[in-house]
């Protein structure tokens, strides 16, 4: 009964203070909320959801890393490596591997591209379908018959749920192949495929062999560890580096990563990042609420000796106290939980758009609010609680209650708790300072890598996100020409005023290929380079407003029968031929293949903006279309000015000219780019609300913390002005102490600075803003101190001097 | 028959340290309070009267000596035991009444009655309303301490010290605070308490209201060097 009369008196409190009251609560939601979004939405997503197969625990796949300094990526090894590495690896209970690619699907008056999964049949083994039969290592033989599954939103989409679909043969590729299975609804593994077919690889003698790139996957067996299986794997890359110098960099070396990462791996360090920074905010909330509490028990230092002097005893004091700090806790949760669902709504949101975009299906990352999560989440803020509470608490309940009487309720001036109050604000005042040039560091950085112009003249242009790849018919270049040339005729005679260009690859984002560079002495293995490429047609440059600087552009008469040629931009130029005449300077591509020798002919502005935070695809080299001949490519189509979206239109020409090479997933270029960059925009908001939390966390704690300081000394300011002191000089006492924080302060932004450099390995222009982001950080600091400071020293000169000395 | 003192101190000593000495309050005293008595304490300031009701409260804890409540020693008692000594046997009055402000004058009278796990709400009410009765404040139950004078707070205080029916009310300068009018009418309602059973200990400086007890113990430099009976004991006096 005694408990509710508690409860109420505590409702009074708050109810009287509700500055504190919000206060509080806030600090509990801003932290508790951004930690579980955190959890939720990033750190249990992308480092720990397992894959939905059993013992899927002991997969890991295998990345490789360019160089000694590059970051591993997914599908980035090439089939004569995986050839390699399978004939040295024996240490695992499997090896194989899956390739991520695209499939035509076309079936009676309509083709469609299909995400598809070419995969070793073994890492399927334990896979039951729905209905069916999963992939057998018979599948994989070369020569046999050619079969797949689908995926149950394939089977539902393209099929209509046709029940009979086991056995039917349907056209992929152009090739007839017969469906052997449907996957279960809830089957999700690596990646959101609607197809999987066997993986066939005949042998390789020599890398070029095979343009594939694999995705290469171990499963270990129970007592098997990986280091054996790197001790094996790692001697024999090292061999095909050696054996094919031109190709791969002797420091290329590979990772073996949890295979539910595969496609989260390279995004560790920025997960590593939200994670510190909400751990961050999370330990100051936590020092911040100690604080308030502590200050507040402080001033209630005369009411909780009283109740000991009628009788109180300490735990029932103790139980008192957390009653009183219980609904603001529970408060600040409930909100935490309400911004933490807004959180994945929006993360949920965004993910999901960029998702639609590309058309990459679902992703194994989405946000998860599980039950164990928001247990996790209940203890945490209960542990808070109890700790910020009791500790407090304990503290004052040990005072000497006839003390506590005996002098006044406020000015009981426990120097063991100022001490401890003010270490609390220290911490807070270098946690806050450090975590904020962190994060504006990151937002100008952002800021400044997502507004790089493009220089591309992008309205109006339409083109699939994925690249139309030729398949076996059009092995003959001859071909692939009259292709394009037929493609171009038909969608420009469907939308009039239309223009058509193509490109190997988007425009911004070249692709990579191994160069030599005649002349070029004393650099790594003589003159080898690896140099963004694209083969592009004649009006591409026109097309997209790249213009010409020196020489000449591509033109009908560069063909397969006249000297190959090549245009670079300025930054190509500028790097490898520095304050020279480039025209007329040569290159050789894929030199290990003995590929064609390319002379310059034209230099033309440069192209950025394509993904960020990729240096090594600064500049580009351009190769026509006629004489490269790609056997994949992107089609551009600029839309007249007043055309309404002709995308329909597009499609149904493309169909026309050949159904089995369907356009996939149309997009205007200008969202294309956008689309490029949405992940670091989305990024940006993130890292301010960080960034705000953090200083009103701090900006809070200091405000209490010199707020109370000044309640207890405003007796002392009263001596000082009845001794003469002027209003300023009484009250400098409060602004030494500041000062000091502002030291603290400076101490925080050194030990943040130091903090970045292992971040700028990611956003590589992070130390871009360093100066500016530490002026600002502790322009910010000083702010809140001298505010922190002066409203409450103001407020007690504002006493006559006679009331001060009265004060309590 | 021999009759067992309420209160009895025995070589009572407290000393108080601080980094650079040590301090002596109360020095060897030896003092016995009857049930029923009234006994003023006075003394100059800083002789020890507040230490004294402080250790007798339990507050404090002696650094030497020995302290009988009822009979039984609460020297040595853990924290715990001394709070429900507090809560049943012993009824502080403070000179600046200590009233909590966010309480009304009936919840601080309830607040000690709280601390009592064997009492249900109806019989705390039923105990409120009689000792607010008692003090003749009943009136103003509902109103907080800043909507009350010093002498009705003082009141208050007083009712909330009574109302667990303690065996002795320790009132430390009941009347510091009040004015001579307000003053008169709490040492009067204390005389008439006395005349009703309750023991009392009273520290006070004034000489006026010393004299009102029965008996006066005076103190110089923690030292107890008077005990003088003023008058002879009340006829209300019970052996518990």
């Amino acid at each position: 009964m005694s408990s509710l009369l508690d409860l109420k008196y505590s409702w009074r409190l708050l109810n009287k203070s509700w500055g504190y009251t919000l206060l509080c609560a806030s600090v509990v939601a801003l932290s508790v909320g951004l930690a579980l979004w955190t959890w939720c939405a990033v750190a249990y997503p992308q480092l720990l959801k397992p894959m939905g197969l059993p013992h899927s625990e002991r997969w890991y796949t295998v990345q490789m890393a360019a160089d000694a300094k590059a970051r591993p990526r997914p599908s980035s090894v090439d089939a004569y490596t995986y050839q390699e590495i399978v004939k040295r690896t024996r240490s695992v209970e499997h090896l194989g591997a899956f390739v991520n690619g695209a499939t035509v699907l076309s079936e009676g008056q309509a083709s469609t591209t299909l995400r598809t999964a070419t995969i070793s049949p073994r890492l399927l083994a334990q896979v039951v379908p729905l209905m069916g039969r999963t992939l057998q290592p018979g599948d994989a033989q070369l020569g046999a018959p050619a079969v797949a599954i689908l995926s149950y939103d394939a089977w539902q989409s393209y099929f209509a749920a046709d029940p009979a679909i086991i056995g039917r043969t349907i056209r992929v590729d152009a090739v007839p192949v017969q469906i052997v299975g449907v996957m279960r609804k809830e089957f999700f593994v690596l990646w959101d495929f609607e197809l999987f077919v066997p993986l066939r690889l005949a042998g390789l003698a020599r890398p070029g062999d095979s343009k594939a790139m694999l995705n290469p996957i171990i499963v270990l067996g129970p007592k098997q560890n990986l280091s054996a299986v790197l001790n094996e794997m790692t001697p024999a890359v090292a061999g095909v580096n050696k054996n094919y110098p031109d190709v791969f960099n002797a420091a290329r070396h590979p990772t073996l990563i949890p295979s539910h990462r595969t496609y989260f791996y390279g995004a560790t360090p920025v997960v590593a990042i939200l994670i510190f920074m909400a751990a961050s905010v999370l330990l100051l909330g936590a020092l911040n609420i100690s604080l308030v509490f502590l200050a507040r028990l402080l001033e209630r230092s005369r009411e909780l000796a009283l109740r000991t002097a009628l009788g109180a005893s300490r735990a029932r004091l103790l139980r008192q106290s957390l009653l009183e700090t219980a609904p603001l806790v529970l408060l600040g949760l409930v909100v935490a939980y309400a911004l933490a669902v807004m959180g994945f709504r929006w993360t949920d949101a965004w993910q999901d758009y960029l998702n639609r975009f590309l058309a990459i299906g679902r992703l194994n990352g989405l946000p998860v609010l599980r039950t164990i999560d928001l247990t996790v989440a209940i203890c945490a803020a209960i542990a808070i609680w109890l700790l910020s509470t009791l500790v407090p608490a304990w503290r004052i309940t040990r005072h000497d209650a006839a003390t506590v009487l005996a002098g006044s309720g406020k000015g009981v001036a426990i120097r063991g708790s100022n001490k401890s109050a003010g270490l609390l604000v220290g911490l807070q005042v270098v946690i806050s300072s450090l975590v904020m040039v962190i994060c504006v560091s990151m937002v100008l950085a952002l800021n400044k890598e997502t507004s790089k112009p493009t220089r591309l003249e992008s309205a109006n242009i339409v083109m699939p996100t994925s690249a139309t790849v030729f398949d076996a018919r059009y092995s003959d270049p001859v071909r692939r020409l009259r292709y394009w040339e037929d493609l171009k005729a038909a969608i420009e005679n469907k939308i009039s005023g239309s223009e058509v260009a193509f490109a190997s690859d988007q425009p911004s984002t070249p692709g990579r290929v191994p160069a030599a560079i005649e002349g070029r002495q004393g650099t790594e293995r003589q003159g080898q380079a690896t140099l963004p490429f694209s083969a592009v047609s004649d009006n591409y440059f026109e097309m997209l407003g790249v213009t010409l600087r020196t020489g000449r552009l591509f033109d009908s008469t560069d063909n397969g029968t006249s000297l190959n040629v090549a245009i670079v931009d300025e930054e190509l130029a500028t790097r490898y031929w520095p304050g020279q005449n480039v025209i007329g300077k040569r290159v050789q591509l894929n030199p290990t293949d003995n590929g064609p020798w390319l002379t310059i002919v034209g230099v033309v502005s440069s192209v950025t903006g394509g993904r960020p935070y990729t240096k090594d695809d600064i500049g580009a080299l351009y190769r026509p279309l006629r004489q490269a001949v790609p056997a994949e490519f992107h089609t551009l189509t600029r839309l007249p000015g007043t055309a309404p979206d002709s995308r329909v239109a597009i499609r149904a020409a493309a169909f026309g000219v050949d159904r089995d090479l369907p356009f996939r997933n149309l997009q205007t270029l200008d969202d294309y780019l956008a689309a490029m960059r949405f992940n670091l925009k989305a990024l940006m908001p993130i890292v301010i609300a960080i960034a705000l939390i953090t200083a009103l966390v701090t900006a809070s704690g200091l405000f209490g913390l010199i707020s109370r300081s000044v309640a207890q000394r405003t007796h002392e300011v009263g001596i000082r002005r009845a001794l003469g002191a002027t209003p300023w000089r009484s009250t400098s006492m409060f602004h030494r102490q500041g000062a000091r924080y502002l030291l603290v302060a400076l101490v925080g932004v050194a030990l943040g600075t130091m903090l970045m450099a292992p971040m700028s390995r990611v956003y590589t222009n992070i130390f871009d803003y360093a100066l500016l982001s530490t002026v600002s950080v502790v322009l910010l600091m000083a702010a809140v101190i001298f505010a922190a400071t002066y409203l409450p020293g103001r407020r007690a000169v504002a006493l006559e001097p006679g009331d001060a000395l009265r004060y309590e | 028959m021999s009759i067992q003192p309420l209160i009895s101190l025995q070589g009572i000593t407290k000393k108080f340290y601080t980094e650079e000495m040590e301090t002596s309050a109360l020095d060897n005293v030896h003092l016995s309070i009857d049930q029923g008595e009234y006994v003023s304490i006075s003394g100059p300031s800083g002789c020890g009267k507040s230490t004294l009701l402080s250790v007798m409260g339990l507050l404090h804890s002696a650094t030497e000596g020995k302290y009988y409540l009822n009979g039984a020693e609460v020297t040595r008692l853990h924290s715990a035991e001394q709070a429900r000594v507090r809560s049943r046997e012993i009824g502080f009055i403070f000179q600046a009444f200590n009233l909590i402000a966010d309480m009304s004058a009936f919840e601080n009278v309830e607040l000690p009655l709280t601390y009592r796990s064997e009492l249900t709400r109806k019989q705390r009410r039923e105990l409120v309303l009689a000792a607010l009765d008692k003090v003749n404040i009943s009136d103003r139950q509902k109103h907080f301490p800043a909507q009350l004078s010093g002498g009705q707070q003082q009141r208050v205080a007083i009712a909330r010290a009574l109302v667990g029916e303690p065996k002795v009310l320790l009132a430390d300068e009941p009347t510091g605070n009040l004015d001579s009018k307000n003053a008169e009418l709490i040492m009067d309602l204390l005389a008439a308490l006395h005349q009703q059973g309750s023991s009392i200990v009273m520290v006070t400086h004034d000489s006026r209201f010393a004299e009102r007890a029965e008996r006066q113990v005076s103190f110089f430099d923690g030292k107890l060097i008077d005990d003088r009976r003023i008058r002879p004991r009340a006829a209300a006096i019970t052996v518990a």
